[in-house]
């Protein structure tokens, strides 16, 4: 797999406030990583870094091979961005705004493309027509989106892309995404909070806590990773407590039922269980947000 | 794939100073057209020689005998070009066009615009051109209301300014507000906030402006003069064709250059 995003011990200090600590991360070729960490804990940092509207204090950072402070110009190039406070040209209509940005990129707006998005992101002429001073936020980083996409980049930095988006409009958000991760050419390097989203868009999360790198993996490894809660139900009162079974810990039993988190295959509980009188079963998935708030809370 | 152009940038920014400077020239032709009636009134009424015998001797020792223009017909209809509300005006319009690349840090506009393959350096060489362009054109403007209003209002007879000393003030007062819109980018190039860039370098400007007043008003501050660039604009000298023309324009230009390369250095290593 070839990176198209290197970050090699990246650093920033503002002063004495180190708000990112020597991150290292790479992002394959056509994968949606998914970059997380609390409020201040350096995501946007390290995009506007990646972008170099600030210079790092120490480390480096590459976009398709190239340097991004060296050789910033190549770098963005490849790139298509999305920042999380959508900045507005009030005086420029909906129009004016793609065209003016599309007039500074790279390379023209791809045939299509942009007449595509905003058929997705329901985008009307009439909406495009308005001075952007007038539009709700929701449309305006509708607008955001369309123009980080347009060029069909090569690498796509978004940065809290769904925010201020109804759900019809997440959904358009994530159908887009599939789409990228289908044709397999664009790179996507996403920042959210919202985690159902990120589990259902993203390939790898990499997750970051007060400026350094705290985990990075795969969502089906996460999901592998964490136990399941099973809830059992009885039919008649069940005496006996959970019996000791590999990768089973008991969360609380009664007679009427136990809830236990599973690490594994089911099939050793599930095998028990035949000999005794289950009214219901109720398995829970392990969600990214209990992987994700484990991580946030450690110290 | 597409160089990166300047064109739609300068675009952008001139879209932007649009009403500001619009305004401005339209103030300044105004007070152009004003001082040619002003002119008219006092060629029609002889009044030119009262004027020169009431001129007091202190003026004339600290703005020297070419303050005596004041008196005539042409010193009157050129004196709007080194009027010094309308030195400041034109210096306050370069300097504000010219702290946008601070307007853009404040709102966030440079996370677009920069994030694709822009160089820095093209965002204040686009500020440069804006401020340099809008401030010739307000001149421009000047020069032509002059003359409209010459053409339109001039009583018969009356001795009109000559178009190369009109140019000559106009150019002086580009090149004045030239340094200032390059000390704005400068100011831009630093701040983060359009207001803290623009309110410093008005202070400035007047606190400059003061000082020049009070070197050539007073002999212990007189070797301040040089280093300040009103002093290179002397209004009245340049009316009267007695100024070192080549020398100040020089001067102005120099410092403008060096402070907007002062400007492109500055931004090129700062975080946005």
């Amino acid at each position: 797999m070839t990176a198209v995003i290197e970050i090699d011990g990246l650093t920033k200090d503002y002063g004495r406030l180190r708000a990112l600590d020597g991150l290292t991360l790479d992002v394959y070729e056509g994968e949606v990583v998914g970059f997380l960490g609390p409020n201040g804990s350096g995501k946007t940092t390290t995009i506007r870094l990646l972008l170099d509207l600030i210079r790092p204090t120490r480390g480096s950072a590459r976009i398709g091979g190239f340097d991004c402070r060296r050789q910033g110009l190549e770098a963005r190039r490849l790139v298509g961005y999305l920042p999380g406070d959508m900045p507005i040209y009030p005086e420029l209509t909906g129009y004016g705004y793609l065209a003016y940005l599309a007039s500074l990129g790279a390379e023209p707006p791809a045939p299509g493309a942009a007449d595509r998005l905003l058929v997705r992101f329901d985008l009307s002429p009439a909406d495009l027509r308005r001075r952007m001073r007038d539009l709700s936020h929701g449309t305006r980083r509708k607008l955001g989106l369309v123009q980080a996409l347009m060029a069909r980049p090569k690498v796509a930095i978004l940065d809290e892309p769904t925010s201020g988006l109804d759900p019809l409009m997440i959904e358009a958000f994530a159908e887009t995404m599939a789409d990228l991760k289908r044709e397999g050419r664009t790179t996507v390097f996403l920042s959210s909070h919202v985690l159902s989203e990120v589990e259902r868009t993203c390939d790898r999360v990499a997750i970051v806590r007060e400026g350094r790198l705290a985990a990075v993996e795969s969502i089906p490894r996460i999901h592998a990773s964490l136990p399941r809660r099973v809830t059992v139900r009885f039919a008649s009162a069940q005496l006996l407590p959970p019996p000791d079974l590999p990768g089973v810990r008991t969360v609380s039993y009664s007679a009427a039922a136990w809830t236990v988190e599973v690490t594994g295959p089911l099939g050793p509980l599930l095998g028990m269980l035949r000999s005794l009188p289950v009214a219901d079963l109720d398995v829970e998935r392990p969600s990214l947000e209990d992987y994700v708030l484990g991580i946030y809370a450690r110290r | 794939m597409r160089r990166p152009r300047l064109g739609p940038l300068v675009g952008r920014s001139l879209a932007r100073a649009r009403a500001v400077t619009l305004a401005v020239a339209a103030v300044l032709a105004g007070f152009q057209v004003m001082l040619v009636i002003i002119a008219s009134a006092l060629q029609t009424a002889r009044s030119f020689g009262l004027l020169s015998s009431l001129m007091p001797m202190g003026v004339q020792q600290a703005f020297g005998p070419s303050v005596l223009m004041l008196a005539s017909f042409t010193g009157v209809a050129v004196f709007g070009y080194f009027h010094p509300v309308v030195v400041l005006a034109v210096a306050f319009l370069g300097a504000f066009v010219a702290t946008e690349p601070a307007g853009e840090v404040e709102w966030g506009l440079f996370d677009v615009e920069l994030a694709r393959p822009v160089p820095r350096r093209a965002v204040i060489t686009r500020s440069l051109v804006v401020s340099l362009g809008v401030t010739a054109a307000v001149a421009g403007v000047m020069v032509a209301a002059t003359f409209a209003g010459l053409a339109l209002l001039a009583p018969a007879g009356a001795a009109w300014p000559r178009l190369p000393r009109v140019l000559s003030l106009a150019a002086h007062l580009v090149a004045l507000s030239w340094v200032f819109a390059a000390a704005g980018l400068l100011a831009a190039a630093i701040a983060r906030r359009r207001g803290a860039a623009f309110g410093g370098v008005a202070v400035i400007v007047v606190c400059l402006d003061l000082l020049n007043v009070v070197a050539d008003a007073w002999e212990k501050a007189a070797p301040l003069r040089p280093w300040l660039p009103f002093h290179y604009f002397p209004g009245f000298d340049v009316a009267a064709g007695t100024a070192p023309v080549a020398r100040d324009l020089g001067v102005l230009v120099a410092l403008t250059a060096a402070l907007a390369g002062l400007a492109h250095w500055r931004f090129e290593k700062r975080d946005l």
